[in-house]
């Protein structure tokens, strides 16, 4: 391919690269989901709602037909009288058409799918088919779907409920009575969304037996099977998911997204499909929970914590895919890391008519730690605490119970507090600056958890010619999972990282998966491929030293075996293969959670919760131009617990890397609904992060445990949460005041600062 | 169907969109109205490209005439922002140029264009208010100069006729004048101004000659009021008066609301930011 | 449909594209040059990056015919042997590892390369400045930073006020 040997000799080829992939994502022929074309693919591209909620009374496609080019108009009502197709589907409840057909539920829901031969073609004639839809009351806010009266998405549902649970860890309403100091506040978060720089994509073939074959931008590869099958009817080895590294997912891409639509416009027109989203359709396909959290905190006067009432509600949106679900798991987390006897929490998932909300980087945790690391500062002003004193003073230590009644291990949150603060010279006075800049520091910390039960399953395949291939399904997104699965199947083969190859994924041909998701994949495929890695260790041991039983198990370097027979001989893996008459060798390894992880009372919520605790915590600077109210984050340092360390620079990317993705959240983003429409679906008006937003000093602390056999803990989640809680503390410490709902915008810190002298419009 | 034709000729790039009757428009750099086809806004059948004219002089230039600097129809923002004669004569312009949308933008987009686009929430507009600079027009029969503050007369509105091909921007220069433009974004360092202030101020004996301040970014037009300014003529530019400017400024803007800051805070911001930019010039005659 | 010839990474080609075809959908769909990217469409986030005529520029804000007669290099172009600059920019990227899902990658390099061969004194904050217009939502600015440091240097230009 290059030729960067010959042309600059002398320069290092590329050893340090490790992840093999370093020369082709730097000159941009990395491929993507969106770089894979199908050989006679016809363009698919959705009609969708222009209200937010409505009944469809007519749909009229027949001027969109007469577009040159077009292959097909599907829509709604066609398929609701397909009998091979699901009226509904959902993860965890029946609750979504495929296309809408007797109601819309938010604005950019699908009522059809255009087909034509260009993409110019079906988007020219998307906007021609003509839907009339009869307008109904809609909600948008979450607070107000659950007041009695309130629109009603689904019949099923008619509070707008969306799961619904509590924790009970014990007696929290007799403590809170108790205690000496008690602080109550309410705090806010609004829909965002994800952003990732590639947009969905994705491409579905139907072969001539029935069979159906998916190309998808996905982090669920096995899901996404699932619920093709279950849709179509199709058993799920029928239905073929492949998927290519993704640029970017951030829980956008977890839930089914266009696979279905892309399978319905293949089976109309008998050709390959293929449907890339334009960005403004990102905006209209997935988004992160808007959320109000209200939490009770009782402490002693000298800053132990005894009680915390957690109440909180998370807007669904139009569907729910896992909400039902998550919300336990927000539920959950909300306490944040702290040791406090009685905790009662309660969450409410709603119904509202806005996108349908998922899974988003730090899933669930941002609107939960947002509101207790904002309390917990609040509190310490209240008890004339310093915060780090109060943090270090209650977060979880080995042994403490954390709400869900567990007796927690390997806890370094007090390791982790002081090297956030250490981070940023917390005990160091602001530096001289203007009269009109006020500077403060502040800092959060978060628990997270990963997805339990779970189960993760790796091949390593040894083929003839003496190359090692890791076959996964964890989805490669741009946290290096790739490059980390190839390290540690190196490591226990005995040979260079970048002589492993990593497969892309292939329903057919790589081993399931639960999801690339709440930064499970190093600890759960890790451990997969490691064990799939020691499988095939054994069975290559078996073959250097077959019909010579007693030698001492072989040595391993570089795909060779080194055995004693009894001289030292060296025999390079194909040899072996070779001598065996075999094509190949395969190692196999899976990693499940144990019987009973993950299951808890469905009464108190008390029980093993997970496999893996998330710790992390973030230490920020700002300096807040007091006349305009515009925060800039000068410095932010990212402490996270690793674990046993895979690669620490990765580690820090996804720290630091984080913070940066956390910072946009805080300080700009917000999907902006006015009468249910999205009034800023693009990146021009919906803002993410420039390098002249990312504070000026980024650093990182990684906490790893020494122990070869400890795991690997995720870090690709453990600075985002704590970003928007230390910059709002940090923001306090500067300027006194405290804004308790999201995003930090400069009007609002503005505000603060003038009321009550302000007058307001 | 769209058809792109290149234009050699002011004449027949004027004629060509006069010919196309309501349908044909001049593109530079194209990224405006690039940006209108594909979000279907815009109903064109022939860009008249203009990069490629021949006939005018200092078309593609950044040229002192006289007691005049000229920047021709084909000059891109990048080019403004970085030409050592704008600087020096105009750094409000230059400052202006160097903010807008990205490097990719501004290597694309021509200052004609950006005039022509008469967007609001774009910074030079004001720039060129405040320092009286003309439009020269060429209408395929004669040209004309129109001064710039008669050129914006409402969001992505210009009193020019669309055949009228800007063919460069006359920026007056006056001796010991001094300028300064002020961008503020409320979200990303990347966002668009919430609010732009632009101010041009001449000096004699430590006393303002001639003061000018334009608002950008809060209404469809750049927003200027003399009658406040004029009062600080002959007076020494000190801090209680830059900031009774300011509070008369804010109180008398009529700000939009939008997603990058409400009403209010847009007073709130015409009134720091006009005293900063103020100061900027005080410190800048000074030294 | 028009025919359009220009020269893309030094090789003439032609092409026929409809009207209201951009470049970014040339380039991608029918030329194959797939390091220019779709993201935005609306010329914020950088990610289609081209350099016409030597400059960056949006290939999603140009329209195919618009460039008729003109030099478009995408980061794919081969011009190592002939850039030390293409080279020492890919080499600091590589070192530097900027890059995490590196979707926005390439049009960032292909960007620093852009602007140094313009003007090879531009120090890391004037590059910094002028990257603000490059989006990367994994936040791998800091390595980007890196890279660019690698490159430049940390002195400024003008005697610098480098933190850190």
């Amino acid at each position: 391919m290059t030729d960067d040997a010959t042309t600059y000799p002398g320069r290092e080829p590329l050893a340090r690269r490790m992840t093999a992939d370093a020369w082709d994502r730097v000159i941009g022929r990395f491929g993507f989901a969106v770089d894979r074309r199908i050989e006679g693919s016809a363009h698919a591209f959705a009609v969708r709602s222009s209200v937010p909620h409505g009944t469809i009374t007519a749909i009229d496609s027949n001027e969109a037909k007469t577009v040159p080019g077009v292959l097909a108009v599907i829509t709604g009502p066609d398929v609701r009288v397909d009998p091979s197709v699901a009226t509904t589907h959902g993860e965890t409840r029946q609750d979504q058409p495929v296309l809408a057909f007797d109601k819309v539920r938010y604005v950019g829901e699908p009522v059809a799918l255009v087909v034509a031969e260009t993409r110019t073609a079906a988007e020219d004639a998307a906007a021609l088919v003509d839907v009339e839809i009869a307008e109904l009351d809609l909600v948008v806010d979450h607070e107000l779907a659950g007041q009695p009266g309130a629109p009603v998405l689904h019949e099923a549902w008619p509070d707008n409920e969306c799961g619904t649970w509590t924790l009970r860890h014990g007696d929290a309403e007799a403590a809170m009575a108790r205690a000496e100091v008690v602080h109550r506040a309410t705090y806010r978060s609004p829909a965002a969304n994800h952003a990732p720089m590639e947009p969905h994509v994705a491409t579905a073939a139907w072969l001539p037996d029935g069979r159906l074959e998916v190309w998808t931008s996905t982090q669920a590869p096995y899901p996404v099977r699932r619920r093709l099958a279950e849709i179509f009817g199709l058993a799920e080895d029928r239905v073929r998911v492949c998927v290519d590294p993704l640029g970017g997912g951030f829980g956008s891409k977890l839930d089914l997204r266009l696979e279905a639509l892309v399978a319905l416009g293949s089976r109309a027109v008998r050709r390959p499909v293929r449907m890339e989203l334009r960005r403004d359709e990102v905006f209209v396909t997935s988004a992160k929970h808007a959320a109000t959290v209200t939490i009770t905190t009782g402490a002693d006067r000298d800053g132990t914590l005894r009680a915390r009432i957690v109440d909180i509600v998370y807007n669904g949106g139009a569907y729910a895919l896992s909400t039902p679900r998550s919300t336990r798991t927000g539920m959950i987390r909300s306490p944040g890391p702290y040791a406090i006897p009685d905790v009662l929490c309660r969450v409410v998932g709603r119904y509202t008519n806005t996108v349908p909300a998922g899974p988003f980087r730090g899933a669930m945790t941002g609107q939960v730690c947002w509101a207790h690391e904002s309390a917990t500062d609040e509190l310490a002003a209240l008890l004339g605490m310093d915060p780090l004193e109060l943090r270090m003073r209650n977060v979880l230590r080995d042994g403490d119970l954390f709400a869900t009644g567990e007796a927690m291990h390997g806890m370094r949150y007090r390791e982790l507090v002081d090297a956030a603060a250490k981070g940023v010279d917390w005990d160091a006075d602001a530096g001289p600056t203007r009269p009109e800049l006020a500077r403060g520091k502040g800092m959060a910390v978060v628990l997270k958890s990963t997805r339990t039960p779970s189960r993760s399953e790796a091949h390593i395949v040894l083929d003839a010619t003496g190359r090692v291939t890791v076959r996964t399904s964890t989805v490669e997104m741009g946290q290096g999972a790739h490059a980390s699965m190839a390290q540690l199947a190196a490591a226990r083969l005995e040979m260079p990282a970048d002589d492993v190859l990593v497969s892309t994924i292939d329903t057919h041909r790589t081993p399931f998966d639960t999801t690339t998701s709440s930064s499970r994949s190093t600890l759960t495929m890790g451990t997969a491929v490691e064990r799939a890695a020691d499988d095939l260790r054994r069975r290559i041991d078996e073959l250097a030293t077959a019909g010579r039983p007693g030698t001492a198990a072989p040595t391993h370097s570089n795909g060779a075996v080194t055995v004693a027979l009894p001289e030292p001989t060296v025999l390079r893996y194909e040899d072996l293969l070779a001598g065996a008459g075999l094509d190949e060798l395969v190692g196999t390894g899976c990693y499940q959670s144990p019987p009973g992880a993950g299951e808890m009372d469905p009464e108190t919520t008390q029980g093993m919760h997970t496999v893996s605790w998330h710790q992390g915590a973030v230490a920020v600077e700002v300096e807040v131009d007091v006349e305009t109210g515009r925060v800039r984050v000068l410095r932010a340092h990212g402490a996270s617990f690793a674990g046993r360390a895979v690669d620490e620079r990765r580690i820090r990317k996804q720290t630091e890397g984080g913070m940066i993705f956390g910072l946009g959240q805080v300080l700009m983003e917000e999907v902006v609904y006015d009468d249910g429409q999205v009034m800023n679906p693009n990146l021009s008006d919906y803002q993410i992060p420039s390098i002249l937003d990312a504070p000026e000093r980024v650093g990182s602390t990684v906490l790893t445990d020494p122990d070869p056999d400890a795991h690997p803990h995720g870090v690709g989640e453990n600075t985002v949460p704590p970003m928007a809680p230390a910059i709002a503390n940090a923001i306090c410490a500067a300027t006194g005041v405290r804004i308790r709902d999201l995003p930090l915008t400069p009007e609002k810190v503005l505000r603060a600062i003038h009321e009550p002298a302000v007058r307001t419009p | 169907m769209v058809t792109f034709v290149r234009c050699a000729t002011a004449a027949d790039a004027v004629a060509a969109v006069r010919d196309g009757d309501g349908t044909a428009k001049f593109v530079g750099g194209g990224t405006a109205l690039v940006l209108l086809l594909q979000m279907r806004l815009v109903q064109v059948d022939t860009l008249v490209g203009v990069r490629t004219i021949g006939d005018v002089p200092g078309w593609s230039g950044i040229e002192q005439r006289g007691n005049v600097l000229w920047i021709g129809g084909g000059v891109t923002l990048a080019e403004v922002a970085g030409s050592a004669l704008v600087r020096g004569y105009a750094p409000s312009l230059a400052r202006a140029a160097s903010v807008v949308g990205n490097v990719r933008v501004r290597n694309a987009a021509t200052l004609a264009g950006n005039i022509a686009e008469a967007d609001y929430a774009s910074d030079p507009p004001a720039v060129l208010v405040s320092l009286d600079a003309s439009v020269v027009v060429h209408d395929g029969a004669r040209q004309r100069a129109v001064l710039a503050r008669d050129v914006f007369t409402d969001f992505y509105t210009t009193s020019l006729d669309e055949s009228d091909l800007v063919i460069g921007v006359a920026v007056p220069l006056v001796d010991g004048s001094v300028s300064a433009y002020r961008k503020f974004a409320s979200r990303s360092m990347e966002d668009r101004p919430c609010v732009g202030v632009a101010v041009s101020a001449r000096f004699e004996d430590g006393a303002v000659g001639a003061l000018e301040v334009v608002i950008g970014a809060v209404s469809g037009t750049p927003q200027r009021w003399p009658e406040i300014t004029e009062r600080a003529w002959g007076r020494r530019l000190a801090a209680p008066l830059m900031a009774t400017i300011a509070d008369r400024y804010a109180d008398a803007v009529d700000p939009i609301a939008d997603i990058r800051g409400s009403a209010w805070y847009r007073r709130e911001m015409v009134r720091v930011n006009v005293r900063r930019a103020l100061e900027e010039v005080a410190a800048s005659a000074d030294d | 449909m028009t025919s359009v010839e220009f020269r893309l990474n030094g090789a003439q080609v032609a092409f026929d594209v409809a009207g209201r075809e951009t470049l970014l959908e040339t380039l991608r769909d029918t030329a194959g040059t797939t390091s220019v990217r779709y993201c935005c469409g609306i010329g914020v986030c950088g990610t289609c990056t081209v350099l016409l005529d030597a400059l960056p520029v949006s290939s999603c804000l140009l329209l195919t015919v618009m460039v008729d007669g003109r030099d478009v290099v995408t980061a794919e172009g081969a011009d190592v042997r002939h850039s030390p600059v293409t080279r020492r920019v890919r080499d600091a990227f590589v070192d530097a590892q900027a890059y995490q899902c590196s979707y926005c990658i390439p049009a960032i390099a292909l960007t620093v390369r852009g602007l140094l061969q313009q003007d090879p004194e531009m120090d890391a904050d004037e590059l910094k400045t002028a990257l603000g217009g490059n989006l990367c939502r994994c936040g791998s600015y800091p390595q980007v930073l890196d890279a660019v440091r690698r490159l430049v240097g940390t002195s400024g230009r003008r005697g610098g006020e480098q933190d850190g």
